[in-house]
């Protein structure tokens, strides 16, 4: 579903929450949101994690995470829809479908967003040009 | 409360892209390779497109991710990474639409020489509107066979007004004009008259078979005769739905319909009288062997699935593991 049908969605409901979808830099940002019990609604490639290719972008929700693993809650292993995800696969997964996140939160957290740049900033060479 | 994020700067058209799809499509869509074109980036993109089919006699459901590319285009500024242009929802659909077309016209093109075959014993006869169109063969075949010696001249056969249809015979090498210019039948045709036991009806149905499985475009689309239309499309709907699970299913007539307008874009809502006349096209499809009736689901033959079955393995799709479900 697009975000913007969510944000509708949500507006709709006339209750104090906001959704928005963020590309995050790292899974850091998630554990981050987890600290203060905000769940995301995580995309990634879930038949790269199931069959080692990729396919099509799948959403679940992260709800929780242990020492290795995110706890997810995610229909598509109906019944059993609570699903641990190892971290380090569940990244690479992540990373095909751009590390995209919706987060939806209280309207009383307020986020400051830190861009990070996908190429390094340029170094000065020797001679002085960029 | 404040929480510091730390995310990624949107800084290549590949980003910009994919967050617009995220934000307006879904995840379903998706960038592919970006081609620098003077002023702008040229970002096509990819849909993955799912489709489901039901077996009704087991209630089990299989669900299928269609994968196609090129559906539409964005075009991003290079110098501000700004979106110039995009796709509309619908544009996206109907390319969709079309690339499922190009899936369906070849099961249907397969499916249509596989049935004219003449070892399957499909029943032309029983096709009852499909008759009208092409009455001219079936008197010239069944008026060869049964007024032996007495072979119409070539001029007789073009004052008729249908010498276009017996061209097709003649195209596919069951008739033929003799040194005396008169519309002779073939060795071919009286090979197939034997084996058909005598029966010039039966030979006939076979002729039509023949001639729809090599000149159907023909007949439809130049000679603009429909009536064989509604049966095609309702067996290639079936067929069409069979393919993609991997085997013969079972459907009911209402679900049949419903497919036929999947494939076909016809109306939602089709009127009285087609209602009314589906159940008929369904039960002389029934009568003709393209179709079986199981325990009062309409199936399909193994034989002629058997034979579409290489289309599979080229359809553009993949089986998520999740897919197979008995509701």
């Amino acid at each position: 579903m697009p975000t913007n049908s969510i944000k509708r969605y949500l507006k709709s409901l006339n209750i104090p929450l906001n959704a928005r979808l963020e590309h995050m830099s790292n899974s850091h940002q998630l554990l981050n949101l987890l600290n203060v019990d905000v769940p995301i609604i995580v995309f990634y490639n879930q038949d790269f994690y199931l069959k080692g290719e990729k396919g099509i972008g799948h959403a679940a929700v992260v709800v929780d995470k242990t020492e290795e693993t995110f706890v997810t809650v995610d229909a598509a292993f109906y019944p059993k829809c609570v699903h641990q995800i190892p971290k380090k696969v569940f990244e690479e997964a992540w990373e095909m479908e751009q590390k995209s996140a919706i987060i939806i939160s209280p309207k009383s957290i307020k986020f400051s967003r830190v861009k990070i740049p996908s190429r390094t900033i340029p170094m000065y060479s020797h001679d002085g040009v960029t | 409360m404040k929480l510091r994020i730390e995310v990624q700067e949107l800084d290549t058209p590949r980003k910009v892209v994919f967050n617009k799809i995220m934000q307006s499509y879904g995840a379903g869509c998706f960038p592919q390779k970006t081609e620098d074109i003077g002023e702008f980036y040229r970002v096509p993109i990819g849909v993955h497109f799912p489709s489901s089919v039901i077996d009704q006699k087991t209630n089990t459901e299989r669900i299928f991710t269609f994968h196609f590319n090129n559906v539409g285009e964005f075009l991003v500024k290079k110098r501000s990474l700004k979106i110039e242009s995009r796709p509309s929802q619908s544009f996206i659909l109907n390319s969709i639409r079309e690339k499922r077309k190009d899936v369906r016209d070849t099961v249907e093109k397969d499916l249509i020489k596989i049935i004219g075959n003449p070892k399957l014993g499909v029943r032309f006869d029983v096709l009852k509107y499909a008759h009208l169109g092409v009455q001219p063969i079936y008197r010239t075949i069944t008026k060869l066979l049964e007024t032996r010696g007495k072979y119409p001249p070539r001029s007789e056969v073009e004052s008729i007004g249908y010498t276009d249809l017996v061209r097709l015979i003649i195209d596919i090498g069951y008739v033929e004009y003799n040194e005396e210019q008169r519309l002779t039948p073939t060795n071919k045709l009286k090979d197939l008259f034997a084996q058909s036991n005598g029966d010039a009806l039966r030979t006939a149905e076979s002729i039509i078979g023949l001639v729809l499985a090599e000149h159907y475009d023909y007949l439809y689309q130049t000679r603009r005769i429909i009536h064989f239309v509604p049966y095609v499309r309702a067996s290639t709907a079936y067929y069409t739905e069979a393919l993609q699970f991997g085997g013969l299913i079972h459907l009911t007539e209402t679900r049949l319909l419903e497919s036929v307008q999947k494939y076909y874009k016809v109306a939602a809502r089709p009127s009285r009288k087609a209602r009314f006349g589906h159940a008929t096209l369904i039960r002389e499809l029934l009568d003709a062997n393209i179709l079986c009736s199981e325990d009062n689901f309409i199936t399909g033959r193994a034989d002629i699935l058997d034979g579409l079955m290489h289309i599979r393995e080229d359809m553009p799709m993949s089986e998520p593991p999740y897919s197979s479900t008995a509701e």
